[in-house]
């Protein structure tokens, strides 16, 4: 086969700042490599049980061959170890990005409180709190920013799984994850085209507009509060892929533990991208709040 | 297996602007959909020398069967038809993003241009007070207050410095044109090497990308005169106008791939055993990759240089 997700990543220059780039570039990289974790996993259990056939070989030989890995067990063993590795140091290059994020939005926040703050002193001291203006439609942009994600958290997958195979319902819990992952994307569809007709503009007072802007503004704040709870359940994920890979460098997962470990790298895989998917819908809700709030300031 | 490139392609947030970001996904999809082709064309040759084993239905059954695929030589073939369906909008989409640039560019430079002229008037302006208030410029006291004066009027400013990316451009040029690419063309990427190129190629781009945020990011102290800072402003919108024809540029890319791409489906609808088939679209899914790459690095120029620009705007007081 021609490619398993296996071939060299060319690793790029990291982007400037917390951007949308940076997070992009890292999560593909970071899916392709549980993808690839996963498919050999996967072909070491097939080898397993039918052998090293010539099916097997022509089908995804080259594509083994050319990432530099033996096509034996011992050697899909030690591609699997070195590509959790990656994953393990990219999940940590992850968790500093969040760390980044925050930061870039406090002050953010710290910016718009002061731009709010002054603005209302400003109509207050000219006396135009009632003068009429046209302004993006505050009550519309909540409404969207409002959706909320599926509330229940599924439990993640642990090590504990992978060596004392306690969870039975695996088949179900992945497909409630993937269902939720499927939610998360219907909403970020949906709000994106919502988000885009809510900057239709309405008219109103200076006043009721800077209650809206204020009301954005708490929005705001709720949505930083979420991108906390989603930076602690990265770093879950970050812990969790760090007991694997202890894991599997101290031997507690063995090379016939390929199977199991295929089915606990989904599951892994799909804690992340659930996260991820969550940060990105918060992420998207705080900026458009600001975009909103200082909108409407500028109109005031 | 779990992935082999079939499944339904993640939907990502994409951003409303003309944003990088949304080319890389664009390009990440595009990217996917080729590996998907390539590697259904791989199992139906599998398929057809070593029938469908349980080996084979093991490895790959699960894959086909999520993403609605029926496991056999038409399915296979039908499957293959769908992704170039897929495909060729995702090309649509990537040609959309370019005239999107395409029209952000023209403003750019526009914006660009207001500026350095509106640079140029304060300065001139500065001038003539200057001017206006020496009545003999040729008296000892005269000149002497305008040597003072001039002394006075230079200018500290802490900017990127673009002289860095001419120097850049030609470590570029030369890095590049060191390459050994006979034999290939962008309408044909048949050559077995394009790969092998291209890997090479993009390794250069993603340092010079580097490079390009080092100076972003690294400013330096230079002092000039009002006047000189003008002259750079100048030059920069000049500069940032003869950037709005790469847009341009990669856009005819575009056409002359989606003719290279409507090849490989040709080839395909022709003989879907084809080995060229294979070969054109392993180099076109190569060739596909680097075109954000190069749009990074067009952004990332344009960037540094409306930041410059900026700069010296805000300490000229235009």
């Amino acid at each position: 086969m021609y490619n398993l997700g296996i071939d060299t990543v060319v690793d790029t220059e990291p982007g400037v700042g917390w951007s949308e780039e940076q997070l992009f570039e890292l999560d593909q990289s970071i899916l392709a490599h549980f993808d690839a974790v996963i498919n050999l996993c996967t072909i070491s259990d097939s080898i397993k049980k039918y052998g090293k056939t010539q099916q097997l070989k022509d089908l995804v030989g080259p594509s083994i061959e050319s990432a530099g890995i033996t096509f034996s067990m011992e050697g899909l063993w030690q591609g699997i170890k070195d590509f959790f590795k990656w994953i393990w140091d990219k999940i940590k290059a992850m968790w500093n990005w969040f760390k980044g994020l925050f930061t870039s939005n406090k002050k953010k926040e710290a910016a718009a409180a002061n731009e709010l703050a002054e603005k209302e002193k400003q109509v207050a001291a000219d006396g135009t709190a009632n003068q009429q203006v046209e302004v993006i439609d505050a009550k519309a942009l909540a409404n969207v920013v409002s959706v909320e994600l599926p509330k229940e958290r599924l439990p993640f997958i642990t090590l504990e799984y992978l060596i004392k195979d306690s969870i039975d319902n695996i088949d179900a819990i992945y497909a409630e994850k993937e269902k939720q992952i499927d939610t998360v994307k219907k909403v970020i569809e949906d709000t994106k085209q919502l988000g885009i007709a809510a900057m239709s503009k309405i008219t109103t007072t200076k006043n009721v507009a800077l209650n809206a802007s204020r009301g954005l503004f708490g929005l705001f704040k709720k949505g930083l509060h979420w991108l906390m709870e989603d930076s602690d359940d990265m770093k879950k994920v970050e812990q969790n892929v760090a007991k694997f890979n202890g894991a599997i460098n101290n031997n507690k997962i063995a090379e016939n533990d390929t199977a199991k470990m295929a089915v606990a790298m989904k599951a892994v895989k799909q804690d992340y991208q659930y996260v991820i998917l969550k940060t990105k819908v918060h992420q998207a809700n705080v900026d458009k709040c600001l975009v909103g709030l200082l909108k409407i300031v500028d109109e005031c | 297996m779990y992935n082999i490139g079939i499944s339904t392609t993640v939907v990502a947030d994409q951003p409303t602007k003309c944003d990088i970001s949304k080319l890389m996904q664009l390009s990440y999809e595009l990217e996917s959909y080729f590996d998907a082709v390539l590697n259904l064309h791989a199992i139906n040759e599998s398929l057809k020398k070593y029938g469908k084993t349980s080996q084979l239905t093991d490895l790959v059954g699960s894959s086909f069967e999520s993403a609605g695929i029926t496991l056999s030589n038409e399915g296979i073939v039908d499957a293959i038809k769908d992704f170039f369906k897929w495909i060729w909008d995702k090309i649509k989409g990537i040609w959309d993003w370019i005239k999107g640039l395409f029209s952000s560019s023209k403003n750019v430079a526009d914006k660009a241009k207001q500026d350095a002229d509106a640079i140029k008037s304060k300065v001139n302006e500065t001038d003539q007070q200057a001017a206006s208030g020496y009545d003999d410029p040729k008296t000892h006291m005269n000149l002497l207050r305008s040597f003072e004066e001039l002394q006075k009027s230079f200018l500290i400013i802490n900017i990127p410095d673009v002289k860095k990316l001419d120097g850049m451009f030609k470590e570029l040029e030369t890095r590049c044109g060191a390459i050994p690419t006979e034999g290939m063309t962008t309408t044909a990427p048949s050559n077995p090497h394009v790969v092998e190129v291209l890997d090479k190629i993009e390794v250069i781009l993603n340092e010079m990308i580097g490079k390009i945020d080092d100076i972003s990011q690294n400013h330096v102290n230079i002092s000039v005169s009002p006047r000189q800072a003008s002259e750079i402003a100048q030059r920069i919108a000049e500069a940032l106008d003869r950037y709005k024809q790469i847009p341009g540029e990669l856009a005819n890319k575009i056409k002359q791939l989606e003719r290279a791409v409507a090849t490989a489906e040709r080839l395909f609808s022709n003989n879907p055993d084809s080995e060229k088939f294979k070969t054109q679209a392993t180099n076109l899914k190569r060739v596909l990759k680097l075109i954000p790459v190069l749009a990074k690095m067009y952004d990332r120029v344009q960037a540094l240089l409306v930041k410059a620009l900026a700069i010296i705007k805000k300490e000229v007081g235009a």
